[in-house]
């Protein structure tokens, strides 16, 4: 026995000393890689993309609008007028306005009065037009050039953007399709990117105001700029390839670590790449309630931050833009005229969510940054919150460690964990407590330990403050088998605690608790609740509705879910989206799928093993009973956010379910796809092999989604 | 490698069976104490505050014999005092005092007094209701001026601060000969009461209730179940063999 244990030591130590001297090679071999990695990166950029800079560089041209002429030569001018129609979104924000200070007004109890713009036109059948000014200038360039960027300034006096658009002519025929982009009314500049050669250029500029010449000039260049985000995000792209084609068992043995360095890069394009463009879901809500919180009872509101909590900060489609919307926002984030306002020093518990994103908005103030890198700070807060919670979730995962994985770097989760969203908060604590929950149904033998169900519980609660309804999840944990408790009576009243807590936070919807100073009235009236985006939604009378057409609405939300289900498998609508920026085609949405079913049936050999040493306890997949239960609870759960969704979002009797998007079932997803592990389906692929397969496909498709929807759209 | 579990262990579940039930009963104390003490705050209702292209103020001097009337609906809250806009008229207004005294139903329910020479002139004053939870349903308040230092010509009264806007379930009764800075206010003659300028006049401030908030209940109610819960699933002690 000691001669064996001596030998252990003896092994043991020479493994170490075996470690060491393979240390520095390993750590050379990483740097190399790096290095090669970001060169590439650099080199590339050169190649592809400056390459007309470099062999047909120009000194950029100016153009003064007032030096053009209406009679002819190489810059000519020409006025016209016109009637353009505005977009859908447009015209739904105009009725929503409308509509919400009529409902201000009936509170009030004061008669509406409407605002006349006089460039506005509604027109019969509803649409809205607006008159504009046509100015159309011609330029002929003094030879055939590469013109890269188009750079426009015009002096606005509205606060209403304009726009123009650039028809390039090669060789006396139009070339490419016309060119358009907005002139922001805020940094008084638009840039639009040309890319092709010209001889004449025709800049059709549109504006409801009218302009003074001597205030407009555009610029025509082909300049040396590397672009920074696109070097980050080659390089990033080619380390994540060198990675997993170098680190063979990194991926499976050390799995949430590869999750976070994933996740982490995934997080820092999408935020550096976005910059302060409010892309997300109600992203100026979120910004609003974060920044407050970042202050204690008295808030210092800076004009740019004013700005973002009402969505109304100027957007840029590329480097040179957010150059422009940068220097605009630093300009006005001083503190020295900013708005003075008071707070309850008690935080409300649906507003604690917003503490990653807070602490952020705060360090970002305390160590006075501009205001870009304060947002992408808060942004990181939250990036790091919902990485932290998803390691401990990787790592508290017994055997379906992937599968946590894969959920966790769904392009949603990881475009909302690195948005100004409490989102990150909602899917990073549910996963973790889906996870306790669920590691205890695997083992249905062993008792549940004290600490697993205090860490399952709190993050049942935490991801639930903003959202309680997904509590209806933890519920699950009642149906936990008697074995896992000391005695029945012990199981009994466990179980009673867990119902009575979610039946109190479901509660807390209804009644919330009146936790700190104003807005009593709006709390405790039922009139007045609904969500005010919506034309002619109420909480009262929708139920109402409800319940006196109970099987209209029945079938009315059978219908929604059947068609929002088929509109992803079938339809053509992607499933994985990066806010308002787009979403994925429906092939991708097949294939994760596919990986994930895929990844829950088979079985890894390697943690058979593992399972026969009895290193790993328990089974990989749940009792024919608990599946049942699973699949009701999801199902049931479907059915209570569509509810929900009707109940505060869509008009009253309105024979459609308004407002319910694909990224609220993101919580379901491990549940459901634990229903199909088995215990049968062995395929015989290595577990480092399997694990390397999922994080490529998901980091691939994240990449893919970054080139095609943030890259190629804001940093051209 | 997994450390088996030793005394440390032991001694760890030792404290987890005292810490658990101790926090479960400390939120459960905690849960009731934020209901049996709720925290009270104001909720201030501006009455007749915005003002408009058109709006005129009016001032209406207090009289020592008549009162001027404020009739309001609290729709059954208790109202715990008003808000209104005292002008002093550029006086110190030194041993002035306005009684406002609260009538509910016809019957008085509340008797108070507010010292006038104190405070800024045209300021907003709080007057709070003593008894106040009886100051609920159909309201009536009463204001004139106590002669206790000598009456002041009318010119140099405090006067109460109106405009001629028309305000659903409230209403200023003032009485009669009642003088206001603008002689076309109180035109019979006008055809739209909502109109500035027209119509009687109306006294501009705030209402004040107030409600209870509870600030801990929330959190204290659910971790109370969550500890519980965790109780419920600490080891039982082992039973020692005799």
């Amino acid at each position: 026995m000691i001669e064996r244990i001596r030998k252990h030591l003896e092994d043991n130590a020479m493994m170490k000393k075996n470690n060491r001297a393979d240390r520095l090679p390993v750590v050379l071999r990483i740097l190399v890689s790096f290095l090669v990695c970001v060169t590439t990166a650099v080199l590339l950029e050169v190649a592809l993309f400056q390459f007309p800079s470099v062999t047909e560089g120009y000194e950029a041209l100016s153009y003064k609008a007032q030096d053009a002429s209406e009679e002819g030569g190489d810059f000519t001018v020409r006025n016209e007028k016109k009637l353009v129609r505005l977009t859908e979104d447009e015209e739904e924000s105009i009725r929503v306005e409308r509509n919400n200070k009529k409902l201000l007004s009936d509170y009030l109890g004061k008669e509406q009065q409407e605002e006349e713009d006089p460039t506005l036109v509604e027109k019969e059948d509803g649409t809205f037009w607006r008159r504009v000014n046509r100015i159309v200038y011609t330029v002929d360039l003094p030879s055939r050039l590469y013109v890269k960027k188009l750079d426009f300034r015009a002096k606005l006096k509205d606060e209403k953007d304009c726009g123009y658009s650039v028809t390039v002519y090669d060789k006396g025929s139009q070339s490419g399709d016309v060119v358009y982009c907005s002139v922001s009314a805020k940094t008084k500049a638009g840039v639009a990117n040309i890319g092709r050669h010209a001889s004449r250029l025709e800049i059709a500029f549109m504006t409801a105001e009218k302009i003074d010449p001597s205030g407009i000039r555009f610029y025509v260049c082909n300049d040396f700029t590397p672009n920074m985000m696109r070097i980050l995000f080659m390089s990033f792209l080619f380390i994540t390839i060198a990675f997993l084609v170098e680190a063979e068992h990194l991926p499976e043995q050390k799995c949430e670590w590869c999750f976070a360095a994933f996740c982490l890069s995934l997080g820092l394009l999408l935020i550096f790449g976005i910059g302060t463009n409010q892309v997300s879901y109600d992203e100026h809500v979120h910004a609003r309630s974060a920044y407050k919180l970042s202050f204690g009872q008295m808030i210092e509101t800076t004009e740019s931050a004013l700005q973002m909590s009402g969505n109304l900060l100027p957007f840029f489609h590329n480097p040179e833009e957010r150059e422009l919307v940068a220097a605009y926002e630093n300009a006005n984030h001083d503190f020295s005229w900013a708005d003075i306002g008071f707070q309850s020093r008690f935080v409300r518990s649906e507003n604690r969510v917003y503490y990653p994103l807070a602490a952020g908005f705060f360090v970002g103030r305390v160590l006075g940054l501009s205001f870009p890198l304060t947002v992408a700070l808060a942004k990181l807060g939250n990036l790091l919150m919902y990485i932290a919670v998803c390691f401990f979730a990787i790592r508290a995962a017994k055997r379906y460690k992937e599968l946590v994985s894969l959920v966790a770097l769904l392009p949603g989760n990881v475009f909302q964990a690195s948005s100004i969203s409490y989102d990150a908060v909602v899917n990073g604590f549910l996963l973790l407590g889906c996870v306790y929950l669920y590691n205890e149904f695997l083992e249905p033998e062993s008792k549940v330990k004290p600490e697993n169900l205090l860490i399952m519980l709190l993050s049942f609660v935490i991801g639930c403050q903003s959202k309680p309804i997904y509590i209806i999840m933890a519920c699950m944990a009642l149906f936990w088998s008697r074995k896992k408790f000391d005695s029945t009576p012990r199981a009994v009243i466990c179980k009673i605690a867990i119902l009575v807590l979610a039946g109190l936070m479901i509660y807390n919807i209804f009644r919330p608790t009146p936790a700190a100073g104003s807005d009593y009235d709006l709390v405790g009236n039922f009139d007045f609740a609904g969500d005010k985006r919506s034309v002619g939604s109420s909480v009262t009378g929708q139920i109402s509705y409800i319940f006196s057409h109970p099987l209209a609405y029945t079938l009315l939300l059978l219908s929604c879910m059947g068609k929002m289900l088929f509109n992803y498998l079938l339809g053509g609508t992607g499933f994985f989206q990066y806010g308002y920026l787009g979403a994925a085609p429906m092939a991708a949405t097949w294939l994760i799928l596919a990986a994930a079913v895929f990844l829950a049936v088979t079985n890894p050999p390697e943690q058979d093993q593992d399972h026969r040493r009895g290193e790993v306890k328990g089974h990989r997949s749940m009792g024919r009973i608990h599946i049942i239960l699973t699949l009701i609870m999801t199902l049931g759960l479907s059915a209570v956010i569509w509810t929900s969704m009707y109940v505060s979002y869509t008009p009253v009797g309105a024979a459609e379910i308004r407002g319910v998007q694909g990224r609220y079932f993101t919580p379901l997803f491990l549940p459901l796809l634990l229903c199909l592990c088995s215990e049968k389906h062995v395929f015989r692929l290595k577990n480092s092999e399997r694990n390397r397969l999922m994080f490529g496909l998901i980091t691939g498709l994240n990449y893919l989604m970054i080139l095609f929807l943030v890259i190629l759209v804001y940093d051209i | 490698m997994k450390k088996a579990k030793g005394p440390t262990g032991k001694k760890k579940i030792g404290i987890a069976r005292i810490l658990f039930p101790l926090l479960t009963l400390l939120c459960l104390a905690g849960f009731i104490g934020s209901l049996i003490f709720p925290n009270e705050v104001l909720d201030t209702y501006k009455v007749n505050m915005s003002e408009e292209e058109g709006d005129e103020t009016t001032l209406l001097p207090l009289s020592y014999v008549e009162p001027i009337s404020y009739e309001i609906d609290t729709a059954g809250r208790a109202m715990k005092g008003v808000q209104l806009g005292i002008s002093k008229r550029g006086q110190t207004q030194s041993g002035q005092i306005l009684h406002y005294d609260v009538y509910a139903g016809g019957n008085k329910v509340s008797e108070n007094v507010y010292d006038l020479s104190a405070g800024e002139d045209l300021q907003y004053v709080y007057l709070p209701f003593v008894n106040d939870t009886a100051c609920s349903g159909s309201l009536r308040i009463e204001l004139k001026l106590d002669a206790g230092a000598g009456e002041l010509p009318e010119e140099e009264r405090a006067a109460l601060e109106a405009n001629h806007r028309q305000i659903d379930g409230i209403e200023t009764v003032l009485y009669e000969g009642a003088a206001t800075s603008d002689p076309d206010a109180a035109d019979p003659d006008a055809t739209d009461p909502d109109a500035a300028g027209q119509g009687v006049p109306n006294l501009r401030g705030s209402h004040i209730y107030s409600h209870n908030t509870y600030p801990f209940l929330y959190d204290f109610r659910i971790l109370t179940f969550v500890f519980l819960a965790v109780s419920m699933a600490l080891p039982r002690r082992e039973r020692r063999s005799a």
